[in-house]
């Protein structure tokens, strides 16, 4: 096991590199720093002052080490908004968005386990097809606009909740329904078609010839099998769930990563681009290993017991 | 040089008859829905009762089915919704449609590259592929538009870049899995060369997988460059774009709902649209259905 | 076609049909088996005697259903009862076990845990599990439970099968193919615990196979199933030995296994028809060497001692019993 998780880490080195690489060449090579972080209405010696101080002169390949050094420290500058450590700032904005990403997940869950495996029992039913064409719409409507539309008729018509903002729990309902609603109908389907092939194999009929109840045929039996798939898709919807998170934060206000991230690019904040980007990666690969890890314990346990 | 070999090839011809008799709903709503925003944004100069982008205070936020000259009612700034609408459909087909061509092309060369040559090849492409997919989607795209100046062709070359990681990935597994079979030995064995393979034999197989790919990646390009406008980040104005006009609707949602629900069924319909075809053009080129 | 007196399980014409496709895959079929007795269902694969097994404990899939005919336990119709009375019977009074014992395990629980599910369904305790064990043949039962499917061998597997199957003690056990799928060497100890296990027990069985050896050493009856129908059936030295139906001997005759009449292996010549080319005539008639004109209608069925034979011309056979 140990082995399995050494590998892991060292597969992840190479693809952390590119990633620094990319970053590396899109802020330094095709962008101009200087012009960032200066405006548009820089002289000349301000640019060849921050250009020296910055060792903007210094040959690509040193730039490059000094980059590599930084980003692995943690040090990604100071904001150009706020001026403090950039990533001490994207930390601090960070918790509000995995709130946001871990409410959705757990209400997507919950939504969508019970429906797939209804579909799947009830398979070629009026549930089966409606969960369908509801999971189709619900993919081709923008997530964006379904929160706006979830503003429309809870805050504005009906009153019931605030139009945006953070801080209460009511604050939370909207935005993690619209961030949830696109992971449930993709669970949704998955669930179903898992479930759809777990109840066609010979132990489900052997389970069904033995008498036991229906419900535990299905549930002990059937989902019990599907564990492994659902939970492997769900942990890669959270990467298309951090993307999301970026609108829905614009759309309701909420106060998180997203929102920073949207305004210091508008802004040309760099150093909280990088830090952003950095964070989001590490978690999600940090993420993908501890789920790969996950999944061989599990593994283990059925094999070598 | 011709081949004397006679190599099987995708029998589309055939195929083809047999779709056409027996389409279902779901495909036929798909086609309407999608052919309606395509024969708009082609008939738009036509079609168009305003300019969209002339502003008129004094005609500021008419509700539908007021004003007849106005059908659908009119923004903050006193611009037609329908011509709004009806030019969005251009810009948002366009980038959808350049996108794809940009994305397609490039995930098809890699994904062939990777899927044939294999070894380092491979491994470079893969490498480059797993990278860019850590990072969230949108997220890169940001990063990008941090740096340059955010425009139509900026968006059109950024969603170009993102997407096509997903073209090279199934690509390459395809390809990876075509090579397996015995003709292509044939082939190699032959002599013929490796680029009239690539380009005669192992190309048109991998078609049918590239047409469902880029459907869905349409409906993708269209949803992140409408969330890319929402967030002021993609078409800029005077440009239109559904998403861009979202971003008002969203400001005035309390007291001009039309704003935010048109663009956004205009959006949520076509993609349906794209969605529903791909789903019947996936089942309807499966090549473990031919006959 | 058999004596109907003492009967326990009665199918009366059973038709099964794949509903959306509209074709008739089990047509017309008629079995009884009383209390104790060992019946075999013999036929090639797609005659339909695995789907009339299933049709027993109501354990067809999906698209397929019963479409015609009745099934009688102890008196009581239950092709049409409800599906909780089917799970009171399953387990309890009818059990079943099948083909492939290792995906009909699952393999993510264990065996203890597939067996205590048996167990709480029978009211049987965990004593009687490991006496089950036990006598199917486990020296460690203990051991056992804790494991895996895929830990144990297929024989070994089959065994967990018939312990789990039997834990109720039934009335009726339904195998389905049971040796099969299982090494030539472990078949024979296989049929034989099924045959020791139903004896003791006083267990009726009903056997389905493909293989006239087996029907040979354990069944007291055989049915002959070709094409959805029971084309002869009666007790198991007659039918085995003085066949009065083409099929069978022609099935007896391409079986180098047994003691054949001839030397030679003869291939019965041209294949079986598919559900969607049957007729309502004799459908074994084009590839029968007795055929003639009579069998484009179905024939009657012909009854002699603890024997029945479905066709036109049974009397070829027997007259060619005579001459040799």
């Amino acid at each position: 096991m140990g082995y399995y998780i050494g590998r892991r880490l060292l597969e992840v080195i190479p693809t952390l590199f590119l990633i620094v690489t990319i970053v590396f060449f899109l802020v330094y090579v095709v962008g101009d720093p200087v012009a960032l972080m200066l405006g548009e209405n820089a002289t000349p010696e301000q640019i060849t002052a921050i250009r020296n101080s910055l060792g903007l002169n210094d040959p690509l390949i040193v730039q490059y080490g000094h980059y590599v050094v930084s980003a692995l420290t943690g040090n990604f500058g100071e904001s150009y908004q706020y001026h403090e450590p950039a990533l001490a700032i994207v930390l601090e904005r960070l918790p509000l968005t995995l709130t946001l990403a871990l409410g959705s997940i757990l209400l997507a869950l919950v939504i969508a386990i019970p429906l797939g495996v209804w579909a799947a029992v009830h398979r070629g039913g009026a549930v089966d097809h409606l969960v369908s064409s509801v999971s189709v719409v619900a993919k081709a409507m923008p997530s964006f606009w379904l929160g706006i539309m979830l503003i429309l008729l809870f805050s504005v018509t009906l009153g019931w909740l605030p139009v945006s903002g953070s801080g209460t729990w009511a604050h939370l309902i909207l935005p993690v329904i619209t961030l949830g609603t696109g992971t449930a109908a993709e669970i949704t389907r998955l669930v179903r078609s898992s479930m759809v092939e777990i109840l066609g194999q010979d132990y489900i009929r052997t389970a069904y010839g033995k008498g036991i109840r229906n419900s535990a045929v299905v549930f002990r039996h059937g989902l019990g099998n599907a564990f492994i798939p659902v939970m492997s898709i769900t942990v890669l919807q959270f990467s298309a769930l951090l993307s999301g998170a970026l609108v829905t934060e614009a759309v309701f206000a909420w106060p998180g990563l997203g929102q920073l991230l949207v305004k210091a690019v508008t802004q040309r904040d760099m150093p909280i681009v990088q830090a952003a980007v950095f964070v989001v990666a590490l978690m999600v690969i940090a993420l993908s290993i501890l789920s790969d890890i996950s999944f061989k314990l599990v593994d283990r346990r059925i094999n070598l017991d | 040089m011709t081949d004397f070999i006679q190599l099987p090839r995708v029998r589309k011809p055939a195929r083809a008859k047999k779709l056409l008799r027996n389409i279902p709903v779901p495909a036929m709503i798909g086609l309407v829905l999608v052919i309606i925003p395509a024969l708009v944004a082609i008939f738009a100069p036509w079609i168009m009762p305003h300019d969209p982008t002339v502003i008129d205070p004094s005609k500021a936020l008419i509700a539908p089915f007021a004003d007849a000259a106005y059908p659908l009612g009119t923004d903050n700034l006193g611009r037609d919704m329908l011509s709004r609408l009806i030019e969005g459909s251009r810009i948002s087909l366009l980038v959808g449609v350049l996108g794809v061509v940009l994305a397609g092309s490039i995930g098809l060369v890699a994904g062939l590259a990777a899927g044939y040559y294999g070894g380092i090849v491979d491994a470079l492409i893969m490498r480059l592929v797993d990278a860019l997919l850590a990072i969230p989607g949108i997220l890169l795209i940001l990063v990008i538009l941090g740096v340059v100046k955010p425009g139509l062709g900026t968006l059109v070359i950024v969603l170009g870049l993102t997407n096509w990681v997903i073209y090279a990935r199934q690509i390459r597994a395809e390809v990876l899995e075509i090579r397996e079979r015995l003709f292509v030995e044939a082939a190699k064995n032959v002599g013929v060369s490796h680029t009239r393979i690539l380009i005669r034999h192992i190309t048109p197989n991998v078609m049918p997988t590239f047409i469902v790919l880029s459907t869905l990646s349409v409906a993708t390009i269209i949803i992140t460059e409408s969330s890319l406008s929402f967030l002021g980040l993609g078409v800029q104005p005077p440009n239109v774009s559904w998403g861009l006009m979202l971003t008002t609707g969203r400001d005035y949602i309390t007291n001009a709902w039309w704003l935010s629900t048109l663009p956004g069924l205009a959006i949520t319909g076509t993609v349906l649209g794209i969605l529903l075809l791909g789903d019947w053009l996936r089942d309807a080129l499966d090549p473990r259905l031919a006959v | 076609m058999m004596n109907e007196s003492a009967s326990m399980l009665s199918i009366r014409d059973l038709s099964v049909k794949a509903s959306k496709r509209d074709l008739t895959l089990v047509d017309g079929v008629s079995l009884e088996i009383g209390a104790g007795e060992r019946v075999a269902l013999v036929g090639e694969s797609g005659s339909g005697k695995s789907l009339t097994c299933m049709s027993i404990i109501r354990l067809l899939a999906k698209g397929l259903e019963i479409s015609g005919g009745s099934i009688s336990w102890q008196g009581e119709d239950i092709s049409h009862a409800s599906s909780g009375r089917m799970r009171q019977l399953r387990g309890r009074e009818i059990s079943m076990i099948y083909q492939e014992p290792l995906t009909s395990l699952n393999p993510v629980l264990s065996i203890g845990r597939q067996l205590a599910e048996a167990a709480t369904h029978v009211h049987a305790t965990r004593a009687d599990v490991l006496t089950m064990l036990d006598r199917v043949g486990f020296e460690h039962p203990e051991r056992v439970l804790r494991q895996r499917p895929h830990e144990l061998s297929g024989g070994m597997r089959q065994r967990i099968m018939i312990a789990m199957a039997l834990l109720g003690k039934p009335r009726l056990l339904l195998a389905d193919e049971p040796t099969t799928a299982l090494d030539v060497t472990v078949q024979d100890q296989v049929l034989k615990l099924i045959y020791d296990i139903t004896v003791e027990t006083g267990t009726a069985l009903l056997l389905v196979s493909h293989d006239l050896g087996v029907v040979r050493r354990i069944a007291d009856k055989v049915a002959v199933m070709y094409t959805g129908r029971i084309v002869e059936s009666g007790r198991t030295e007659n039918v085995l030995s003085d066949p009065r139906h083409p099929y069978t001997d022609a099935l007896l005759r391409s079986a180098p296994s047994l003691e054949s009449k001839s030397d030679r292996l003869v291939a019965i010549p041209g294949r079986v028809p598919t559900p969607s080319e049957w007729t309502d005539g004799c459908r074994f008639a084009q590839r029968c060497e007795y055929a003639t004109d009579l069998c484009l209608t179905k024939p009657p069925v012909v009854e002699f001692d603890d024997q029945a034979a479905e066709c036109w011309h049974t009397d070829r056979l027997v007259a060619m019993e005579g001459a040799s």
